[in-house]
């Protein structure tokens, strides 16, 4: 089209139709570019959402924007984040995990038995995590090599897991882990911060910079995008696939930790449909179940609006028949709310 | 159709264009890509609204609602992008929304009448069509040719007898392609008028009784078939004369860069032995089924071969997937561009990067180099852009085919693998892409050409390997190849041509 | 305007904000026109339909399978509605129960326990496949009063007598007898010694961690709101639900002391919320400041009052129940005997008076040889 920008092209290559320009190409401005990478575009619409009903909260319950209350929220986020963080890849990918929640209860469950049994705390805690680590590299492996359907895969390992936790703890919760190594993890601080919330940070922030600032994360959207292009370009799909199965169970132990270190216990029934909120998350914050495109700080945003809502119930003593209505609504509303956006922005251009 | 003038934005797609169709003709439709051919049909089809001007169908004016309301008035499109529900038979995908049922007065839940919307298939194929598709079939297990007389079937039942065609020999074998002219021409002489839209246009001027060519959104002529030929069209299409389309070939180096031996992959192709010297552009021509696509697809690791060596460089190597083939120096450009090609929702500079990142050894992407390569390869290869950051499905096929050739450019692989190198791109963008291919082997690089178009092999190709049923028919030097010894190569073996 | 009344005020002008807020979003919930306590409306709804909570109040309908005297070994199947804590005390008991019949030749259990709480489905399965196989007898713990009927009526139709056991609200004709205490008085009894500790020390702020909605939260709320009631300066600021577990037990109460600093007493439903509340409390340095009182004495909270985590708990005689259970069964099916349509345990409330006094054998199975 004859508005359309060409690249400077060599006096030798230039063909007839081509509009000779100033070199070089017109290039978003850095700030623009940096927002759009830190919090994609998705991003960017589903943050009115939140700012919407955090400050409707503001506004109506006195405590909302308390430093303490706003502790709270983060130290409450902290489980199904971490996941989600890590479930952003599996999703961006095109793939799915549903077997999280039940892999957290299982290595929660382990290391507090290894605990119990007296093994050295760390050495509990480190067997848990690779406990869950080991859970993802059986899903990878079933998925890449058998090909199944990711979903298929990840449901039946959440049900036998769960089978599994049912088992190793005969419906009873482990209790005394009261050392005070352990108990760190959960409800020790760092300078004031919980050791919980800077954990999700610093996951945030390895997450944030493996899939924005490495060949890696470019692979794994790749993937997402055109799975058939990126075996073709010489992608190593199979590594990919297996490394990020294994990121999000090692996610889902790192919640398990966390969890059981927060309750000093280890539940057969903890984490119950986190699978679900993790989902949640992901989705609400603009990455695509179809894989591509993700969005870091979209699902953080998304993790974050769940748990606000579900704060600002408490803090308002919202009816509790209400709660599971509210908070199914929110989720409704934010991704309508997105879907709607991208549709005008799609008829703006 | 009068005056018609469509803006998107600011930019106006269509300007005050005149369209006139009789009954009985088939009009031929040329243009580049972004020239308008595309925006008229749509909003003939009542996909898009026009801003203004008018249409008069039989002589009414109409204002079309939308494509439903143009298929009422016997408007029937048949897209590039084939529409029809691949799980679904023929029978069912015919009648879809039309279905037969049972019973007085059908509603969602009447039985449906099977065997009379069977009969009805039978019949509109054979009658009307003179052709015999199994039709109880899914329809994703039938050939391209016999996908695009059924979506014509049912464009017949829905009683159009205005039929648009975009584009409809793109994928087309010869044969396919002439059985589908027969078609055009049968439907043509039972009094329907037909559109055809097509960048080929040795084609165009063969089939269509005249043609009407549009440039940048404007008519700029339109004239019966015995007064234009491709030149004339073509210097009507881009306002100018073109400067050769084929480049000169610079003579290749002795030195072999890709040598095959006896591949040989079960069921598709069998012993097939070639070899590429350095600066060499290699064509593989065959008819679909011949093994031609599926040697290549072969050598890159994508379906590995039973049996037979590969010698890149000097160096016996074993390629297992794309990612070994990669590592040795290969590069495929699959001729799918938008299902194996492009990595949709995502930039030009991540599309054009993807492959090289593999050669950084760094995990870290470097953003500054990245957006370098961009500029430099974009630049280079002349690609039609805002930005390194824009969509790459925002761009014309042509520049997201160039795109696809940079992305292995900027790598520096020693054999270029590539299939229908300049399929559904424009005039101006093949020639581009020709003249880059040349560029690229007088530097050293080689090529080997997968096609089936004949002009373009023979226009670009050093030798021309000509496969039938997974074996080498015949190799064709330049100076001998003529697009009859192709034809002729492809439907019988070397030998067998010899003892007649 | 009392006191009570303006913040009660204040609480609803803040939801309805909060709800116009959210109207924007979710199309005209009205979250903020009930919002004082979870439970009220819908048990009192309940109660009135089929009032089967008052002990002995209740008559056989005739409909249930008759009384037998078998001979020879019983078949009984028992299916809790989870495997946890609590039910593990009770099938101690129905052990300690089966040894007093005389043992394992005497009587076969079947355990059988859904998979969740809320998987009514495995259950209807496993107590199917019982009445197929025609056993002597079946002990089912509801989670939902209703939904086992159709198989309650298959099973006497068939001769098979269903009992019930820790299900707060039963309604149905076919069983022979519901076995376990009642549920309101729990709640009762967490008001009473509420009431007994703080009825003279002014205004008294408390919050309450609800289960999930259902019959059980519904009627322990019932009996605690009928005695906390009647005393004005004993206030229930919030009342919210921490779905039966530790975890959320943690993250509302740590939501509620936010909106409620100054609160007095925390309430649970259950001693799992209850010791995840304890977990909030211990981060602000507020255990044994503010009175948790829980429910079940599960062996954590147990710990809890004598370390002065918790103020007090509930006990409901769960292993009581347990031996209730067979002892029952066994008069009905093997002495053919009529049995009370309701057999209720007492509930006991233990505080760091009493808490000596209670005997931790009574949390695990004891063998016959010990006693």
């Amino acid at each position: 089209m004859s508005d359309s920008k060409t690249y400077p092209q060599t006096p030798a290559a230039s063909g007839a139709s081509s509009v000779p320009q100033a070199a070089p190409a017109v290039r978003p401005p850095r700030a623009a570019g940096f927002l759009s990478s830190m919090f994609g575009s998705s991003a960017g619409r589903i943050l009115p959402v939140f700012v919407l009903i955090v400050a409707a909260l503001s506004l109506t319950a006195n405590d909302f924007l308390t430093v303490d209350n706003i502790t709270n929220v983060l130290r409450q986020m902290v489980f199904v984040s971490v996941i989600a963080f890590a479930a952003t890849f599996v999703i961006g990918m095109g793939g799915i995990d549903l077997s999280v929640g039940a892999t957290t209860a299982l290595t929660g469950l382990f290391m507090a038995d290894l605990m119990l049994q007296g093994v050295n705390i760390y050495l509990a805690v480190l067997a848990g995590l690779l406990l869950g680590g080991l859970i993802g590299l059986v899903n990878g492996l079933l998925i890449d090599r058998l090909g199944i359907s990711p979903f298929i895969c990840t449901l039946a390992a959440m049900i036998i897991l769960r089978g599994v936790v049912m088992v190793y703890s005969q419906g009873v919760p482990l209790t005394g882990l009261g050392f005070s190594e352990f108990q760190w993890f959960g409800q020790g601080s760092i300078a004031g911060v919980p050791v919980p919330v800077l954990a999700m940070v610093l996951v945030f922030a390895v997450c944030w910079y493996l899939l924005y600032r490495t060949k890696y994360g470019r692979y794994v959207l790749s993937i997402g995008s055109n799975r058939e292009a990126a075996r073709l370009v010489g992608i190593g799909i199979s590594r990919i696939q297996v490394s990020v199965y294994v990121m999000t169970g090692f996610a889902a132990a790192l919640a398990g930790l966390l969890l059981t270190s927060r309750l000093e216990a280890a539940m057969p029934e903890a984490a119950t449909n986190y699978e679900l909120d993790v989902i949640a998350a992901v989705v609400i914050g603009g990455t695509s179940l179809n894989g591509g495109k993700a969005s870091l700080a979209g699902t953080a945003i998304g993790a974050a609006l769940m748990a606000v809502v579900r704060n600002g119930l408490n803090l308002l003593n919202v009816n509790t028949f209400w709660h599971q209505v509210v908070i199914g609504s929110i989720i409704l509303v934010a991704v309508s709310f997105d879907a709607l956006s991208a549709r005008r922005r799609a008829k703006a251009s | 159709m009068r005056g018609i003038t469509k803006r998107f934005g600011a930019t106006h797609a269509l300007r005050d264009v005149d369209l006139t169709l009789f009954p009985g003709e088939v009009l031929g439709l040329v243009g580049e890509n972004g020239a308008g051919k595309s925006t008229i049909m749509k909003i003939l089809s009542g996909a898009y609204s026009k801003d203004d001007g008018d249409i008069r169908i039989r002589g009414e004016a109409v204002d079309l609602r939308g494509p439903a309301h143009a298929q009422e008035l016997g408007i029937a499109i048949i897209y590039q992008e084939l529409s029809l529900f691949p799980d679904l038979t023929a029978v069912e995908n015919i009648f879809v929304r039309h279905e037969k049922c049972r019973g007085g007065r059908p509603w969602i839940l009447s039985p449906l009448d099977r065997g009379a919307m069977r009969d009805r298939t039978l019949d509109l194929l054979r009658e009307d069509l003179g052709v015999v598709i199994d039709v109880d079939v899914p329809v994703s297990r039938l050939s391209l040719a016999e996908k695009q007389l059924i979506e014509i079937a049912r464009a017949l039942h829905s009683r159009a007898d205005i039929i648009i065609m975009d584009e409809p020999t793109e994928a087309l074998e010869a044969e396919e392609r002439e059985r589908l002219f027969a078609t055009v021409r049968r439907l043509r002489d039972a009094g329907k008028s037909v559109i055809y839209v097509s960048h080929q246009l040795d084609q165009v001027v063969g089939l269509c009784d005249r043609v009407t060519v549009l440039r940048d959104g404007s008519h700029v002529s339109t004239a019966p078939r015995d007064q234009v030929d491709v030149a004339s069209i073509i210097s009507l299409m881009i306002g100018g004369s073109l400067e050769e389309q084929y480049p000169t070939l610079p003579p290749p180096a002795e030195e072999t860069v890709l040598q095959v031996e006896d591949l040989t992959l079960a069921r598709d192709f069998e012993k097939v032995s070639f070899a590429v010297r350095r600066g060499e552009i290699l064509g593989i021509a065959g008819l679909n089924g011949s093994g031609k696509n599926a040697l290549v697809r072969s050598v890159y690791g994508i379906r590995p071969p039973d049996e037979g060596t590969v010698t890149v460089a000097g160096r016996r190597v074993t390629i297992r997937s794309p990612k070994d083939a990669t590592a040795c120096g290969l590069a495929f450009l699959p001729a799918e561009r938008k299902t194996e090609g492009v990595f949709t929702g995502h930039s030009i500079r991540w599309n054009l990067t993807i492959a090289g990142l593999r050669r950084t050894s760094r995990l870290r992407l470097r953003r500054e180099q990245e957006r370098q390569v961009t500029d430099r390869y974009a630049s280079e290869l002349g690609v039609k852009a805002a930005s390194g950051e824009q969509e790459i499905t925002l761009l014309s096929g042509g520049n997201q085919q160039k795109v696809l050739l940079a992305r292995w450019l900027a790598v520096d692989p020693e054999v270029f693998l590539l299939e229908e190198p300049t399929r559904g791109i424009d005039v101006s963008a093949k020639a581009d892409v020709y003249r880059h291919i040349a560029d690229y082997a007088r530097r050293g690089k080689s090529f080997v050409v997968v096609s089936s178009e004949s002009p373009e092999l023979l226009g670009i190709c050093h030798r021309v390997l000509v496969m039938y049923e997974g074996r080498v028919a015949a190799v064709l030097d330049a100076g001998e190849a003529t697009q009859e010894l192709i034809a002729h190569y492809s439907v019988q073996r070397a030998e067998e041509a010899a003892d007649e | 305007m009392t006191r009570t009344q303006r913040s009660t005020r204040r609480t609803r002008l803040r939801t309805a904000a909060f709800g116009a807020a959210l109207s924007l979003v979710a199309a005209g919930c009205a979250t903020s026109n009930q919002a004082s306590s979870a439970s009220g409306d819908a048990k009192a709804g309940v109660a009135a339909k089929c009032d089967v909570t008052k002990e002995g109040n209740v008559k056989s309908s005739g409909l249930e399978a008759p009384p037998t005297k078998k001979k020879g070994q019983l078949r009984i199947g028992f299916s809790p509605t989870a495997m946890d804590t609590y039910y593990k005390r009770v099938l101690a008991g129905v052990r300690e129960g089966i040894d007093a019949a005389g043992g394992k030749s005497k009587i076969k259990l079947d355990v059988q326990a859904p998979s969740s709480q809320s998987a009514t489905d495995d259950q209807v399965r496993s107590v199917e496949a019982w009445i197929s196989q025609g056993y002597d007898a079946i002990a089912v713990a509801l989670y939902n009063e209703n939904a086992l009927e159709p198989l309650f009526k298959k099973a006497s139709e068939k001769g098979i007598p269903i009992f019930t056991f820790n299900s707060p609200v039963v309604c149905s004709p076919y069983y022979v007898s519901n076995i376990g205490y009642d549920q309101s008085e729990g709640g009762r009894a967490q008001a009473q010694w509420i009431v007994d500790h703080y009825k003279n020390k002014g205004t008294v702020k408390i919050a309450m961690l609800e289960g999930l909605p259902g019959p059980h939260t519904s009627e322990r709320m019932r009996g605690f709101n009928s005695v906390i009631s009647k005393y004005p300066n004993l206030k229930v600021v919030a009342s919210q639900p921490a779905g039966w577990t530790r975890a959320q037990g943690l993250s509302v109460t740590e939501n509620i002391l936010t909106a409620h600093p100054d609160i007095d007493i925390l309430v649970a439903l259950y001693d799992e919320m209850a010791l995840g509340g304890l977990e909030a409390l211990k981060a602000r340095n507020l255990q044994g400041k503010i009175a948790v009182v829980g429910y079940e004495n599960m062996s954590e909270a147990n710990a809890a009052i004598k370390k002065g985590d918790f103020a007090a708990t509930v006990d409901t005689g769960a292993k009581q129940e347990g031996r209730n259970i067979i002892s029952t069964i066994e008069k009905y099916v093997a002495d053919g005997q009529r049995v009370p349509r309701t057999v209720f345990d007492k509930v006991t409330v233990y505080d760091k008076t009493n808490i000596a006094d209670f005997n931790p054998d009574d949390y695990v199975y004891v063998p016959p040889a010990k006693k």
